[in-house]
Parts: structure tokens; sequence; C-alpha cells
């Protein structure tokens, strides 16, 4: 038992020290991530969470273990909290937040805990109400994914407005860029009589 | 819980001795034990059990000990299913029945495990066409419920045709089958056998077995004295004489005469023994007259002293008029396991005469493995009853670890495909993968594979959810309909919902929304340089600015889903407010 405690105590060491992070891109690999955060703190290990239940939600997860809890803390709010912080890609910015113990797939079975199960008398009372528990919870699965799917339509309406406006912009400057290089800038200056601009 | 007890104990008896080993001879090493009413053998195969694997290993036996502090431990060669070596095999497809045994040196060879992982035997052929093998008969190949003729080498990690002289110290001829001699195969083999050997001078080939178990013991350096060993036996066999002649005539006597009448039928001094429950008078006396007993004594013994009570003729006269028939002696040698289950009461559970059925075979012993609930043993099919219980480590969790390294992500796939998958949710988020199987195993009395979803920003903290990989799709299709119709209640009110395992796969990577891309060479901003690598974006960028529109938006989803987890936490507060027990 007092091993099963001590592992315990030792994992929610690792929890404190560790870092999750989202919204990264699928390219994002172990060496991309350590190498994006070993400028602020030591990273000791990387691991990312694989996404089993919504396959249109491609944004990976991970967990970044650094050296110390004061390092975590630092490098969630001081870095990657007040500035966009950006992985591979641009310009959504990754997101931190202090990991728990349940984005651990190696958790170690909490200590001491007894679960105890009971298949419901259909004759109970309970067994209704239980019922309708289910029928909540199959409820409440389904709001968290239209949830989901709303945001993640709103994530593309974003993409795409930021994506049209800068193909708007990057137009303009090739266009502008392009009078001036083909001369026709220099031609409209003399006959509008107008000082052009030295390039 | 009286069953409880009934089924903690599973029988459980050491046959024959071989030698004694260790540094101070405390190691006592065993030819043959009599397993929960199953007489395993050097050399068997067996079926070994591990959780959180969907199928059960299998291995040969080729060494059996107790150590000095009662521990009994076998060590197992493995075999290696197709799948596990998938990688080696390339394209070609293999029978799914085809098993492959390691070789070579290295991790994955063989390995000890307790001896109560055995959950079954397993009836494994060698098809090899080395001319060292026996060939199996159409009939023997039909009954088989795998066959190999390579191996793989775990060192070099190659498959090969050939079988080496040795393998894991073992002489290949154990691992052939036996030429006239099919005492290491199945229990379902044996009995045709036995026959033939009566009918040769089986005596000879008792003598041949022995001499060569004994070179091999002073080959495997566990440095048994070979005389020991000899008086070891013979002490044993003594042993076993006195005491079966002082027990239970009355039940035997009823059986000796028909037992004696088709014996002597067919060949006459055949003797039998019985451990516990009846001796064979007449015959026993004769035993000492004879060196043929070996091999009959065993097989008989196992039979009887599995059926008890009345069964016992039928079973005793059924198997021995059946003798060389192979359909009907298969049939004789199953039904005293079913009986002495349901005479021992620990489970209610049809067992066809069928052993193809591998897992069925490997559940049933799973299922009376299972030490702390009555519960699993009783009923298998789907008349839940109602009860509450403490959730507490599945059973068998034995040791070999060796074969962790297998990709959870490919076994989703595989499930999925074959219907095997099952989502679970409302469970406790802080529960582990181990916790979840558990409480299946527990609650739906089925064994299974599961894997918690980690959580990730947008998981609700109301409900866990896992994925569950189960033995077949039936048991994934029962395990549903259980939680529909059903009601399993975990702790803090949260009752247990599951649904077909329906992830889409991802085909094609969908796009990452939110970083854009630039074809234009000539863009003012140099992305392609920038996008390699990561960096903290200054207010004076342009994606500084798009970058803020994001912390804009995920602000906001943030906060929608806090108040959506906020809201359903108060409706799941109301709702359980109201159930009576927690």
């Amino acid at each position: 038992m007092d091993s099963t405690a001590e592992e315990y105590a030792a994992f929610m060491e690792r929890v404190k020290r560790t870092i999750y992070l989202d919204n990264l891109s699928p390219q994002v690999n172990e060496s991309i991530l350590r190498k994006a955060l070993d400028q602020y703190g030591t990273v000791k290990g990387v691991q990312f969470i694989p996404n089993y239940t919504e396959s249109k939600f491609t944004a990976r997860c991970a967990l970044v273990e650094v050296e110390s809890p004061q390092q975590a803390q630092m490098i969630i709010e001081e870095v990657i909290g007040s500035y966009p912080f950006m992985i591979l890609g641009m310009p959504r910015p990754v997101r931190a937040r202090p990991a728990e113990v349940e984005m651990f797939d190696d958790r170690p079975v909490k200590p001491g805990r007894k679960i105890k199960i009971r298949w419901v008398d259909p004759n109970d009372p309970d067994f209704q109400i239980a019922q309708k528990l289910k029928r909540l919870a199959q409820k409440h699965a389904a709001e968290a994914s239209f949830m989901l799917k709303q945001q993640l339509a709103e994530e593309e309406k974003l993409a795409k407005q930021q994506s049209d406006a800068l193909k708007a912009n990057n137009e303009k400057y090739t266009l502008i860029e392009g009078v001036m290089a083909d001369g026709s800038a220099r031609l409209l200056a003399s006959y509008y009589n107008v000082k052009a601009l030295e390039d | 819980m009286g069953e409880a007890d009934q089924s903690e104990k599973l029988e459980f008896k050491w046959c024959k001795k071989r030698g004694v080993g260790g540094k101070n001879k405390e190691v006592q090493f065993y030819e043959s034990f009599n397993f929960d009413g199953v007489e395993y053998t050097l050399y068997d195969s067996v079926y070994l059990y591990k959780e959180s694997e969907p199928e059960p290993f299998i291995g040969k036996l080729i060494k059996i000990w107790e150590n000095p502090d009662k521990s009994k431990r076998v060590k197992v060669l493995w075999f290696f299913r197709p799948c596990e070596i998938q990688n080696y095999l390339g394209a070609e497809r293999v029978p799914e029945n085809e098993l492959f045994l390691a070789s070579g040196e290295g991790k994955g060879l063989a390995n000890v495990n307790p001896l109560e992982a055995i959950a079954g035997k397993c009836n494994v052929i060698c098809i090899s066409k080395d001319e060292r093998n026996s060939q199996p008969s159409d009939e023997e190949l039909h009954m088989a419920e795998f066959v190999f003729s390579r191996t793989f080498d775990v060192g070099q990690l190659k498959i090969s045709d050939e079988i080496n002289d040795r393998i894991a110290g073992i002489e290949a001829k154990f691992i052939f089958n036996k030429a006239g001699s099919h005492k290491f195969e199945g229990i379902v083999k044996e009995n045709p056998i036995i026959i033939e050997d009566k009918k040769e001078d089986s005596r000879n080939v008792v003598v041949t077995d022995e001499s060569t178990i004994s070179t091999k013991l002073i080959s495997t350096d566990e440095r048994r004295d070979m005389e020991e060993h000899e008086k070891c036996e013979d002490g044993l066999r003594d042993a076993c004489l006195d005491s079966k002649l002082a027990k239970d005539r009355s039940s035997s006597k009823q059986i000796s005469p028909r037992i004696k009448a088709d014996l002597d039928g067919s060949k006459g001094k055949f003797a039998v023994g019985l451990d516990n429950k009846a001796g064979v008078e007449e015959q026993v006396r004769s035993l000492e007259d004879l060196d043929d007993v070996e091999r009959p004594l065993k097989k008989v013994k196992l039979h009887v002293s599995t059926s008890k009570g009345k069964e016992k003729d039928n079973v005793m006269v059924s198997k021995t008029k059946n003798d060389g028939k192979e359909k009907a002696s298969r049939e004789a040698s199953i039904t005293p396991r079913s009986k002495s289950l349901h005479l021992s009461g620990s489970v209610e559970r049809d067992i066809q005469p069928s052993t193809k059925k591998s897992q069925q075979k490997w559940r049933l012993s799973n299922a009376k493995l299972a030490k702390p609930s009555a519960k699993n043993t009783v009923s298998e099919e789907d008349n839940v009853d109602y009860w509450t219980k403490e959730v507490t480590r599945r059973p068998d969790d034995n040791k070999n670890k060796w074969f962790t390294n297998f990709p959870w992500e490919e076994r989703v796939v595989d499930a999925q495909k074959r219907g095997m998958l099952v989502l679970l949710w409302n469970l406790d988020p802080s529960y582990t993968s181990m916790e979840v199987e558990d409480i299946v195993w527990h609650g739906l009395k089925l064994n299974c594979t599961a894997k918690m979803i980690q959580r990730t920003a947008i998981s609700s903290p109301h409900s866990g959810e896992a994925y569950v990989i189960f033995k077949t799709k039936e048991a994934a299709e029962r395990a549903l309909k259980k939680l529909d119709e059903g009601c399993l209640l975990l702790p803090n009110g949260r009752p247990l919902v599951g649904c077909i395992g329906d992830r889409s796969f991802p085909g094609k990577q969908r796009t990452f929304h939110g970083h854009l891309v630039f074809a234009s060479p000539r863009h003012p901003h140099n992305r392609e340089k920038e996008a390699a690598s990561s960096h903290c974006s200054q207010p004076n960028t342009v994606e500084f600015e798009l970058a803020i529109d994001w912390f804009l938006l995920q602000e906001r989803w943030d906060r929608a889903w806090q108040l959506l987890f906020k809201q359903q936490g108060e409706e799941l507060r109301k709702l359980r407010g109201s159930l009576k027990c927690k």
C-alpha cells in the first residue's frame, strides 16, 4: 500500500511540472515541440494525447514535462500565456494549461479507492432515475459533440476570413510591386507631372 | 456467499513427480498436474491468459515446478499467432489457426509464469513435413485447434521452416508430434492412442519416454539427480496405490466389472488408478506386476477424478466402449469436464463437446479462476441478477509482460472492423483503464481491454469515456444490450452507458484550421522560413493581430464550454439528488 501511495505521490509531482498544450498543428512532432520550448525550460518528456473520438478535430494536444513546477508555471503564464506563441504555422497560437491527472494515459490507480457497482433492480425506484441519468448522459454527450462541431465551424470561418484577407492584401502588394517594377508608375508620374518615388 | 467459497477452491493436484533441483534441492519438479479437473503434462500446449490481451497466449509447458514457498510455476515456450509477427510475415496470408513456435534466443522465447495463469489445454498439432515428425491424421488435423510447422526466431526475428534440434533447451522430439504415442498432445487425442499402445508393446514406449526425459533433465542444467528422480517416481506410485486401495471402494465396485470387461476385451491388463475418489481394486493389485501402467493410468485417472458420483460409470463406459473412435472419445473426454463443473456448481454453461472454440474453453477457465466473485461463475448469459459489489482486481493478473508493446491503435482499428469496439461513458473521469477493465469484468462478466480516453481541454468533467475492446462481436453486443436494458450503477450515481465504437478513421488528413499557407514566394513576410520554427509573436507584426482574433475566438468558446459543463453539472446534480441510494 505504501508503495502505491508513493507511486501516486511521485505521479502527482510529475503532473505538477507538466504543461498541457493544445491547438497544435498535426504536423508538430516531439522534436519540434522540444525545440520550441527548450528556450524557456528543460523539456524532460513529450507525450501526445491521441485523439480517438473526434477525428474531425485535428488539432493535436500534448503533455510536455519540464524540470520543475515553477518552470511549468512560468511557461504557461509568461510565455505562452502572454504572447501569441506559434509553433509550425501562423497565426493560430497554441494554448497552454497546467496538466491534469486525467490527461495522463499512464496514471496510476488512486490509492485506496474502492469502486462499488450495482445492477439496479427494475422494480427499484432508483431504476427509473438511473435510466433518466443514462439518457441525460447521452444528451450531454450529444450537446458536447454539437458544440464542438460549432466551434470547429467557427474556427474554419475565421481561418477562411483571415486567409481571404491576407490573399487580398497579398494581391494588392503584388499589384503595387508590379506597377513599380514594369515602369508604369514612372510613366504615369511623368504623365501627370508628379515626382515618382525612387525605389 | 457460499458459492464464492466453492469457486475459490480450484481443484489442484500434483500428479507425477520428477526430480528436485535448486540450490538445496528444495525445488520440486513435476511432470504432470491436475488443475481444475484437467490433467496437464509436460509438453502439453496450453492457453495462458493475460489481462489486457484480447486473445489468450498459447505456449508449450516445458518445465513444471513448485518453489519452496509453495508457489507453482511453469516455464512456457511460446507460440506466436500470425498477427503478432505480422511485420515479419510481409504480405503472406497465413491461415488463422497457424502458429509459429518461438525459437532462437531472446525475449519472447520462453518465460516463467504462475501455474494458475493456465487457462486451458490447447490442441496444437505439428504439421511439419520434417521426417522426425509423425504426420497427423486427417482427423487429428480436423480436431486441432491450431497447427504449426514453422518457427519464429526471436533473436534474429526470422521465420524459418526448419525446426532446430533444440529449442529453449528442449529436444525437437518433444516439439514434434510423438510417434505412436501422443502422450504429449492434448487430452482429446490421447484416447485412441492409448489403445494403440496397448496393442503394441507399450512398455517400450514408456521406457523410451523415461530415458529421454531423464537425458533432458540432465541437459537442462537443473542438475537433477536421475536416481533420485526415479526413486521419487517409484515412491509416488507406491504411495498412490496404497491410498487407492484404502479409499472408497463402494463406488468403485460398480464400475470395476464393467471396465474390466471392456478392457479385457481389448487387451486386458489395463490398470486404473484414481487419486482421490475411487480405486479399482483388482486392477490396482495387478498394477505392481505391470510396467506399462503409466499412461493408461494417468488417462483413466483423469477421467474418473473429474467426473463424480454416478456420472462416473457412464463416462467410463462410454469412454472405454468408444475407444478407437475419435469422435466419440472426444465427447467422452469432454463430458466429464462439464459435468464436474455442474456438480461443483461453479459454472452454469453448456459446454459443447467441441474443442474448436478455443475462446469458449478459455473463458470457461477464466470464469472459474475468478476468485473474488461468485457471480462471474454463476450466470453467464443474460439473466442479470441484482446486486451490489465492490470491484476488485480482475483475477489472473499474470506477470508475463513481455508482450506489452502491441500497438493499441492497430487493435482499435481491427476491433472496430470486427464490431468488438464499444465506447463507454459516464465513467468517473479519474478512473484508470485498469479500473474500467475491472468494472467490465465484474459488472458484465466479460473480459476486455479498455482504454480511458485522455482528457483534453474540451472533455466533459462530468463523464469519463473509455474505449473497450471485447473478445468477440457477440460479447460486445451482449454487453451493450445489458447496459441498455439494465442499469449498472457506478459510484456517485453514474449509470454506465455504452454504444458501439464508431470512430471514423482519418482516411485522409483533414485540414487544421488556422495556419495560413502562402503560395507566393514574393510575399513581404517570408512565411516559409518562419513557419518552420516557433516563436513568440510581437505586437508589431501582422500575425500578432491575426493571432489576437484567435485568442478571442478561443476565449469565447472556452466560456461556452464552461457554461455548458456547468449547466450539465447542474442537471446531473438535480437528477442524482433524487436517487435513493447513492
